[in-house]
């Protein structure tokens, strides 16, 4: 998880439920919705979030004071080599004209060659995306097979202010590496493990040895902090009255939390969870560049260092992009889990 | 309420996270102001004879590639660092703020305009904002203050817009606007002091969020461009020599880890001092329940009756709450008992413990909170004596007699059905893990229970989810639920409280068939004199955690109450017959009863004023 | 002297498929000086219907009236004529703003009324009007610097009664104003909204789905189901003979003291109707 310094998620999951980030605002009136309905409704909000992040994109480069075409190259270029760049930019064309070719370069999937690279952007992307995917994904998985029982077992031990000294261990350790930013911990795992006891390889993408550290760099903040979130809503869950009426029907513990608490956990940590895999997404930017991980991340922070525009650009888009998938996935998920859920969304 | 806030000021700035965030405030503060004054000098000082050295006496944390040492760096980063990250929170908090709340302020259609934009925007990791802003703003401590504030606004305008809207909806702010109060005075007057807690919470957080993001910046070399130097930018020069000399990673790594959980252990400690988040309650010490003989009338008599023919049978029992004044007992000492097959009533008012009365009974208080009695009786079987189950039962045939001879349906259906589950599988449910039948019997069976308590369409509904019944059949749904065992005994807690006059008689009714056709007895709770009246054949009254009345309800009609808070409560009950022509019975506020029926038996002409 | 009129009002809420009507066609008069009930299930619109009337929700058509002039969908003048109506609510604990003392929320409801009457409120007559406010719901002075926290249920209705006061209100909406409270504590409340409509002379909407309550302290009764206003009359025709079968099944739902449930009750003898012998 990114260490952003969005309130929400970072810290304090106690103080923020994830009624704060589900809901966003009142839809006091609704009748009960369709599949269809939903679809229509939910594509059509993605579509339209594709097209703002798109021109969001393009406006980065126009909104870049002075001339981008200069910036790129630095005071001392020649006249006409800041020319050209600008031609090569496309920023003697009408905006217009420069908006719609942006569109059409993502479409036809050819936005251009990368300044810096000299190679075209689409196989830049196209080499770099599956180094970033395989750890943002495999560290998704194990985020979420860990905080999750670690969460609910908290809770379930935890729940109307039993053993305190649990709670308090639990919460300050959770918080401790909550906190402790992504990049840092890397730097701190590449020390021991890597440098002192030569245990694990110190950077690049070799064999299933190599993901150990980034991966963990990456997990561990990320299941503190989701951990701490699903104990949180799992003691909310554990107060509700349903749960009483669970243990009226003096159900076996295992079976109160498994079968009656845990479902009604999913729509809420699968929310989180999915704003957690945006946050990874960020993360990897920062895990790459320490662990030298051929990905996109490495790619995005070279880009604005050398001042590749038409690169940075599209990766905005594709990041962006995949932000808005996994938005989109989440929702279609808890739609699919829990059918209210829909009914609010249309 | 001016001591009470300042009492939970004390006691969130005296628990340990208190102490550690007023400390690690003052260490850093102290550190922003005089860094730069003190150790600015050393910090600029370059040793060419000890380029990189590794820890020594005299370099602590040693020297980086310049020789300049690196604890003294450090230090003096700290005005920058925290500089940069608390201009940023502020630009981000206020300008999110506003934001939040405009929707509040404008028509309702550029309103929505505004959470459209920002939910949008919020779809995006920090990060990725920033990084995308950085571009923009360009490389430098400008740059990134801009880039970190502006990725700080989405978040914090949608935690505003919802808390607001959490507010937005509550009857003051109505009664305010009907009364004429203009929009921006409602929102600045009303909903922004009732939202500040926890915004105020998540700005500490939220500085701690920025701190760390501008490291994270100035590590990628996006943000803080040399000379200047803030703990990212130091952190990524010592990455560089990590296995030369580790030490010049580690200081500024510390200071960011340390500054971090400064910020969050701050951002806790208001949220206890505000009640945002009360956090775990002062530790009160083991309540003891005071060794009390049962010795009112009514427990007398329930002692000497047998227990024999009792289904339930309650003797000095006693619930003691913890709160933050200490120890409570809700329920003092109460004492009765339910017969096989009979209809009782309990009435009282909220907050007289009728309700804890019967959960208790029932097994279903929990920790914190503590029971004790005399004995708890069920079916012949007893639960309780003294705090604990008798020595040498087996707690486990105590669930699974529970499980099958008791059936609880509680106040609010709404809430009272798990909304994950289908009908069918909560209902079925004892039917397999107490009655012993296969899932697919149990299932079977729980569409005949729900035939049983007329639930129309058994087999359909028992494939919905509770959300989609209605709420007169979720309470039937509950009462079948009770009925997948053979229930000796329904404990109903007000079950018909939530429902309207009409569904009240179908469920009332249901209760009252399954009570003919199987002849469970059933203990029922309820406020409303009329229903209990109307169905029970005995009648408790409670008041103030005590039993006050145990009398027939043919009793209890006629006139034969011996309390006088059950002859105040019977004529306060407004009726299709009232006289219309005189005031309501009331009873004062504050009316103390507690006395009993021969102190007060004289003023009741004076209490129904 | 005053009355308000709904005039073919009509609410909807949603849009498009999923829209519905919470108020249909309702054509209701509170005539001046009177206690006019309103009951009905709940979601048969009877709140709705008051909300419209203090403009939190619009009608989508149909007008409603204030001695004769419009205030529905107001702005300005008629916005300020909408003040004269009022509201009180169900919820004790939600009608009063936690972070505000009792003579703040008063002071509020005493700035507005004023600047609507185009008055500024001079300091120390602002106290007398909080202490005569509160006095007039038979609260002492010292409750003006009172938290809501600290107050009871009963108490806090008192308030909100009290600030409604502030607005010389011409007519109050009752919402469910005892559904919360405690029986003992309702009949004060009850009485001291009868009291005050005698004396103050605003005529009252008083919503409830407890009919023994409207019976005994209102004039005349509307029945409201599923949006539309089936019956209304006075409070004895409706209640002892009504014509429509959903007002009967209403009345005969009602549990009443001393009336066995159900015939087939454990109690057989109590099949009957048992003189209420309490005092």
């Amino acid at each position: 998880m990114s260490k952003s310094p969005a309130p929400e998620i970072t810290a304090a999951p106690g103080v923020i439920r994830s009624s704060n980030l589900t809901s966003g605002g009142g839809h006091g009136w609704f009748a009960s919705g369709s599949w269809s309905l939903f679809a229509v409704r939910r594509g059509g909000r993605f579509a339209g979030s594709v097209v703002a992040l798109v021109t969001v994109a393009f406006l980065m480069l126009q909104l870049i004071p002075g001339d981008p075409a200069r910036a790129s190259l630095g005071p001392t270029a020649s006249i006409e080599a800041v020319a050209l760049r600008r031609h090569e930019l496309g920023l003697d064309q009408s905006l217009v004209l420069q908006y719609l070719q942006f569109w059409r370069g993502l479409l036809t999937g050819q936005p251009g060659d990368s300044i810096s690279l000299r190679v075209p952007v689409a196989d830049v992307i196209a080499s770099r995306f599956p180094a970033t995917a395989q750890l943002a994904l495999l560290t998704l998985a194990v985020v979420l097979v860990l905080a999750i029982p670690l969460g609910l077992l908290a809770a379930a031990m935890t729940r109307g202010g039993r053993r305190r000294g649990i709670e308090l261990g639990f919460n300050s350790t959770a918080g401790f590496f909550a906190v402790i930013p992504e990049f840092l911990l890397g730097v701190g795992l590449i020390y021991v493990f890597a440098v002192s006891f030569h245990v694990f390889p110190v950077a690049g993408q070799s064999g299933p040895l190599s993901y150990v550290l980034p991966v963990a760099a990456l997990s561990i903040g990320s299941t503190a902090a989701l951990a701490r979130i699903v104990r949180s809503e799992a003691l909310g869950v554990l107060e509700q009255d349903y749960l009483r009426t669970a243990r009226a029907k003096r159900m076996p513990p295992l079976r109160v939390y498994l079968r009656h608490a845990l479902p009604n956990l999913m729509t809420s940590t699968l929310t989180i969870a999915g704003l957690f895999l945006g946050s990874l997404i960020a993360g990897t930017v920062l895990v790459e560049t320490i662990f030298a991980w051929p990905g996109l991340g490495t790619t995005i922070v070279s880009s604005i260092l050398t001042k590749d525009y038409p690169l940075a650009q599209t990766l905005v888009v594709v990041y962006g992009g995949i932000v808005l998938l996994i938005n989109l996935l989440v929702d279609v998920l808890l739609a699919v889990l829990d059918p209210r859920s829909t009914i609010k969304e249309s | 309420m001016a001591s009470q806030s300042a009492r939970r000021w004390a006691s969130a700035l005296l628990s340990p996270t208190g102490i550690a965030a007023v400390l690690g405030l003052a260490v850093v503060a102290v550190a922003a102001v005089l860094g730069p004054i003190i150790w600015g000098e050393r910090a600029s000082a370059t040793d060419l004879l000890a380029l990189s050295q590794p820890p020594t006496p005299e370099h602590l944390f040693g020297t980086d590639a310049a020789g300049r040492d690196v604890l003294a760096r450090t230090l003096v980063a700290t005005r920058l660092s925290v500089l940069m990250a608390l201009a940023a929170s502020g630009f981000g908090i206020v300008a999110g703020v506003l934001f939040g709340l405009l929707p509040g302020v404008l028509p309702a259609r550029a309103g929505r305009f505004v959470v459209a934009v920002f939910n949008f925007a919020i779809a995006f990791p920090g990060l990725l904002i920033t990084i995308f802003l950085s571009v923009i703003f360009g490389q430098g401590s400008l740059g990134a203050v801009l880039a970190i504030g502006l990725s700080i606004v989405p978040a914090y305008a949608r935690l505003t817009h919802t808390l607001a809207s959490s507010v937005d909806g509550r009857d003051f702010v109505a009664a305010a606007r009907i009364l004429g109060v203009g929009k921006s005075k409602v929102v600045f007057r009303h909903i922004l002091p009732n939202i500040a807690g926890p915004l105020i919470v998540n700005a500490s957080v939220t500085v701690g969020g920025a701190l760390i993001a501008f490291a994270s910046l100035s590590f990628l070399g996006l943000g803080v461009q040399p000379p200047e130097f803030d703990w990212g930018r130091m952190l990524s020069e010592g990455l560089g020599r990590i296995f030369v000399n580790p030490a010049t990673a580690l200081a500024p790594g510390i200071a960011v880890v340390l500054a971090g959980i400064t910020f969050t252990l701050a951002g806790e400690t208001i949220a206890r001092a505000t009640g945002v988040n009360p956090g775990p309650s002062s530790r009160l010490r083991p309540w003891r329940f005071a060794k009390i003989l049962a010795n009112d009338a009514t427990a007398v008599a329930a002692q000497n009756a047998g227990t024999a023919d009792k289904v339930l049978s309650v003797r000095n029992l006693r619930v003691a709450v913890p709160t933050d004044a200490g120890w409570f007992e809700p329920v003092k000492g109460i004492s009765f008992s339910v017969a096989r097959g009979e209809l009782v009533g309990m009435v009282g008012e909220s907050g007289s413990g009728k309700s804890l009365s019967c959960m208790a009974a029932a097994g279903l208080v929990e920790y914190p909170l503590r029971v004790c009695a005399d004995l708890v009786e069920f079916d012949g079987v007893p639960l309780l004596q003294g705090e604990r189950r008798p020595p040498g039962s087996s707690g486990r045939k105590i669930q699974r007699l529970l499980g099958t001879r008791l059936a609880m349906v509680f106040q609010d259906p709404m809430s009272s059905l798990n909304p994950a589950l289908k009908v069918g599988t909560q209902v079925a449910e004892p039917g397999f893990l107490h009655g012993g039948l296969s899932r697919r019997a149990a299932w079977a069976k729980a569409v005949r229970r729900l035939e049983d308590v007329k639930i129309p369409l058994a087999t359909k509904r028992a494939h919905q989810h509770p959300h989609e019944l209605s709420g007169g059949m979720r309470q039937r749904v509950m009462i079948a639920m009770g009925l997948m065992g053979s229930p000796a005994l329904i404990i109903a807690d007000e079950p018909t409280t939530a429902l309207d006059v009409t569904v009240q008689r179908e469920v009332l009714s249901v209760l009252n068939d399954v009570h003919n056709d199987t002849g469970a007895a059933i203990l029922m709770i309820s406020h409303d004199m009329a229903v209990v009246t109307g169905l029970c054949t005995r009648v408790l009254v409670m008041y103030q955690g005590q039993l006050v009345e145990d009398l027939p309800t043919a009793e209890l009609l006629a006139g034969k109450a011996r309390h006088p808070y059950t002859r105040a409560l019977l004529a306060a009950v407004p009726d299709m017959d009232t006289d219309r022509s005189l005031p309501m019975p009331t009873i004062a506020e504050g009316m103390d009863f507690s006395a009993g029926p021969s102190a007060r038996g004289e003023e009741l002409e004076e209490v129904l004023s | 002297m005053s009355e308000l009129e709904f005039r073919n009002v009509s609410v909807r809420f949603g849009r498009g498929r999923h829209s519905f009507l919470a108020v249909d066609d309702v054509n209701l008069i509170v005539p001046p000086r009177s206690i006019v009930g309103l009951v009905g299930e709940s979601g048969s619109g009877k709140s709705t219907l008051a909300r419209a009337a203090v403009g939190l929700c619009e009608p989508v058509t149909g007008t409603i009236l204030l001695d004769g002039d419009p205030i529905s969908h107001a702005r300005g003048a008629r916005a300020a004529a909408r003040q004269r109506v009022q509201m009180v609510f169900q919820d004790p604990y939600a009608c009063l703003d936690p972070r505000r003392t009792v003579g703040q929320s008063l002071l509020e409801a005493l700035e507005t009324a004023a600047r609507r009457r185009g008055e500024r409120l001079c300091r120390n007559g602002s106290a007398a009007e909080v202490t005569r406010l509160l006095e007039s719901v038979h609260l002492s002075a010292s409750y003006a610097a009172v938290m809501p926290a600290t107050l009871s249920g009963g108490q806090r209705q008192r308030v909100a009664l009290a600030r409604v006061l502030a607005a010389e209100p011409r007519v109050i909406l009752a919402d469910e104003v005892t559904s919360a409270l405690d029986v003992s504590v309702q009949g004060s409340v009850l009485n001291l909204l009868k009291e005050l409509a005698a004396e103050l002379g605003f005529s009252v909407l008083f919503i409830s789905h407890n009919l023994a309550v409207v019976r005994y302290l209102c004039d005349s009764v509307a029945v409201m189901k599923s949006g539309r206003l089936i019956e209304q009359g006075g409070v004895d025709q409706v209640l002892q003979n009504p014509r429509e079968d959903y007002t009967r099944k209403l009345l005969a739902a009602v549990p009443r003291m001393g009336h066995a449930l159900f015939a087939t009750g454990g109690n057989e003898n109590m099949s009957q109707p048992i003189p209420q012998g309490a005092p």
